[in-house]
């Protein structure tokens, strides 16, 4: 593996009063396509901007390698950022715009042209060096700027926000290249976004921030199927949580507890659970299945609920439903549209409906001792 | 009903007033330095004016020298200050950056006549003899401003995280400067110098005050003439630099489209 391995160790980072970073420790291996996912203003781009030298932490250190690299500055370290904005130069053609490392470095000019040549065809624009990024579409100067953050060849490659300026299908598409070019180059990836779906489409690790904090890291399907913390089970996808207490611990894998409003429902929990602990736990809508007919030879630790449609929405691959169960509790449901709409049978609004979902589909995030 | 659609007659009225009041004035000049007659009254068309502004008037050349030679040398000096100065003020942090930003515009506000006044007071107090070059110093000090503005204009347009890329990229102080933040402002650089250049060509106030005997620039040597009587060679003069003055125009817009659209 090339690129670095990367040590944040409890970074603290003040702008006046504001504590925008709280004691960050976060350990990237070498290679890793790695996400700081959060909200805005949750700190993650100012992480960004003390990795690459725009900013000194207030204290804490940042390890490339095992080095110290926070007295180093940003034109010295081996880092390179693609900007949110592009900050391509306005005033440089494409070609110059990526020859500019090497510029400074007083590269040949031959070896130069081999080089821009090279990395302009990494990113697939192999043709439009002789442009001023003002002639390029969004996702062109995109590329343009990575190549350009590439060519030094860093150990570690910085992405604030990369693909936000563009609309939602060439976003996919560039996902998918940042995808293929970190295989292909292998060095470290740092990624930043408040996008959940990016993150968990391309990373190899998610870490999580919220208010200066990092409150999960994990892989995208530890992130999304196991959250640890309420903040990262609504912030990342939709999902149903509910509080209650646990009437019976089955085994060390399921419990069964009792909501109030709700029902009894057991539960999957990898966390040590007691009767009456009380619980908050995540459900996810896709994970639960509906129908107006009442479903029949249910496994003995299924979960089934009956309630009325209070609002449905048809979004082509799927609709959602708001399925009141009670007076004070909703459930939100997925259903995919795997045969035509009209083939299945059709829910709708007022209907009375069942829905039903797996024990292990209840993930217990928060356990609070009596 | 009438029509609620607006004819136009009444903008056309004002346009066509006001192209009239702004260059009727001109075009008599025009008129009147191809005039025969020294005397307002119309004598026959003639040449014999520029003839007189060509070969025998050795003063009016002499004084256009001055001034020419003025012009480019302030207005190159308050550009390479004026935008260094910008470059600073936006670019960096500093003690006092806001008062000195203040200060830095002041001299546009005050009356020229009072600038004149306190930089002849001043020369007299260094005991600096007047002469082209105090006409020199006061014009770069009543430019500056100018440039500095224009100059602060454009950065204030771009991105500045250009900077911070350049950095990112491995360039020191200077490159980012020399590779980046003057190309990027250049377009402003220009349009302050050719400010500059017009500025200083064409102030008569501040000038009056801060000359010294034989250094006598164009406005200037004007005024003199003018005092004995308007002479038609003034007419002559004047249509040269009306002449002179749009060709500049439209070669600076063409030289600053085809550096930045090639």
């Amino acid at each position: 593996m090339k690129g670095s391995h990367v040590a944040i160790t409890g970074v603290e980072k003040y702008f006046g009063d504001f504590h925008a970073l709280k004691s960050v420790s976060v350990d990237i291996k070498k290679g890793e396509f790695y996400s700081l996912l959060g909200p805005s203003g949750c700190g993650k781009t100012t992480l960004l901007r003390i990795i690459a030298g725009f900013e000194d932490p207030s204290s804490g250190a940042v390890l490339l390698d095992g080095q110290n690299v926070v007295p180093v500055p940003a034109n010295k370290r081996p880092v390179n950022t693609v900007f949110q904005s592009y900050a391509l130069f306005p005033h440089l053609t494409v070609f110059e715009n990526v020859a500019f490392p090497l510029r400074l470095r007083k590269m040949e000019n031959a070896a130069v042209k081999t080089k821009v040549q090279e990395f302009l065809e990494l990113v697939k624009l192999p043709k439009e060096g002789k442009k001023l990024p003002a002639q390029l579409s969004g996702g062109q100067r995109q590329r343009v700027a990575i190549a350009r953050a590439l060519i030094n060849e860093p150990s570690v490659l910085l992405l604030d926000e990369p693909l936000s300026a563009l609309d939602a299908k060439l976003r996919q598409h560039m996902l998918i290249e940042l995808d293929a070019i970190h295989d292909k180059i292998g060095i470290t990836f740092i990624y930043v976004t408040h996008d959940q779906q990016e993150a968990l489409s391309v990373s190899d690790r998610v870490a999580v921030m919220n208010e200066g904090e990092v409150v999960q890291v994990g892989t995208p399907f530890e992130i999304y199927e196991s959250p640890s913390d309420p903040f990262v089970a609504h912030f990342i996808g939709e999902t149903n949580y509910i509080g209650g207490t646990v009437t019976e611990v089955i085994g060390d894998k399921h419990a069964k507890v009792d909501f109030p409003d709700i029902g009894s429902l057991f539960v999957y929990q990898d966390k040590p659970l007691a009767v009456g602990d009380k619980v908050k736990v995540t459900i996810r809508p896709e994970k639960i299945r509906i129908s107006s007919d009442k479903p029949s030879a249910l496994g003995d630790q299924m979960n089934l609920l009956e309630g009325g449609v209070d609002e449905l929405i048809y979004s082509g691959f799927q609709s959602k439903f708001f399925v009141r169960v009670s007076e004070r509790a909703t459930f939100r449901v997925f259903r995919q549209h795997v045969k035509f709409f009209m083939d299945e049978k059709a829910i709708n609004w007022k209907d009375r409906v069942f829905i039903w979902w797996n024990d292990n589909d209840g993930y217990v995030v928060e356990v609070e001792k009596p | 009903m009438r029509s609620a659609k607006p004819t136009g007659k009444f903008s056309l009225g004002m346009f066509t007033l006001t192209i009239i009041f702004l260059y009727m004035p001109l075009v008599i000049l025009v008129a009147y330095s191809f005039n025969n007659s020294k005397m307002m009254a119309w004598n026959g068309f003639s040449l014999r004016w520029y003839n007189e502004l060509f070969f025998s008037s050795e003063n009016l050349w002499h004084s256009f020298w001055n001034s020419a030679v003025i012009a480019v040398t302030s207005a190159s000096v308050s550009t390479v200050i004026g935008t260094l100065g910008a470059i600073g003020l936006y670019w960096y942090n500093f003690k006092f950056k806001k008062a000195i930003s203040v200060a830095a515009f002041i001299p546009m506000l005050i009356p020229e006549i009072i600038i004149g006044v306190s930089l002849l007071i001043f020369f007299a107090g260094i005991k600096l003899q007047l002469s082209l070059f105090t006409i020199f110093l006061a014009h770069t000090t009543f430019n500056i401003p100018f440039v500095l503005m224009v100059v602060m204009a454009r950065l204030e347009e771009f991105d500045f995280t250009i900077i911070e890329a350049a950095y990112d990229l491995g360039a020191g102080e200077l490159q980012a400067l020399s590779k980046v933040i003057l190309p990027a402002a250049f377009p402003g650089v220009i349009s302050g110098f050719l400010i500059a250049v017009t500025l200083s060509l064409e102030d008569f106030v501040i000038t009056f005050f801060v000359s010294g005997p034989g250094s006598s620039t164009l406005p200037l040597h004007i005024y003199s003439m003018i005092r004995f009587g308007v002479s038609p060679v003034i007419n002559a003069l004047s249509v040269v630099v009306i002449a002179g003055t749009v060709v500049l125009a439209a070669l600076s817009r063409n030289v600053v489209k085809y550096m930045f659209q090639k």
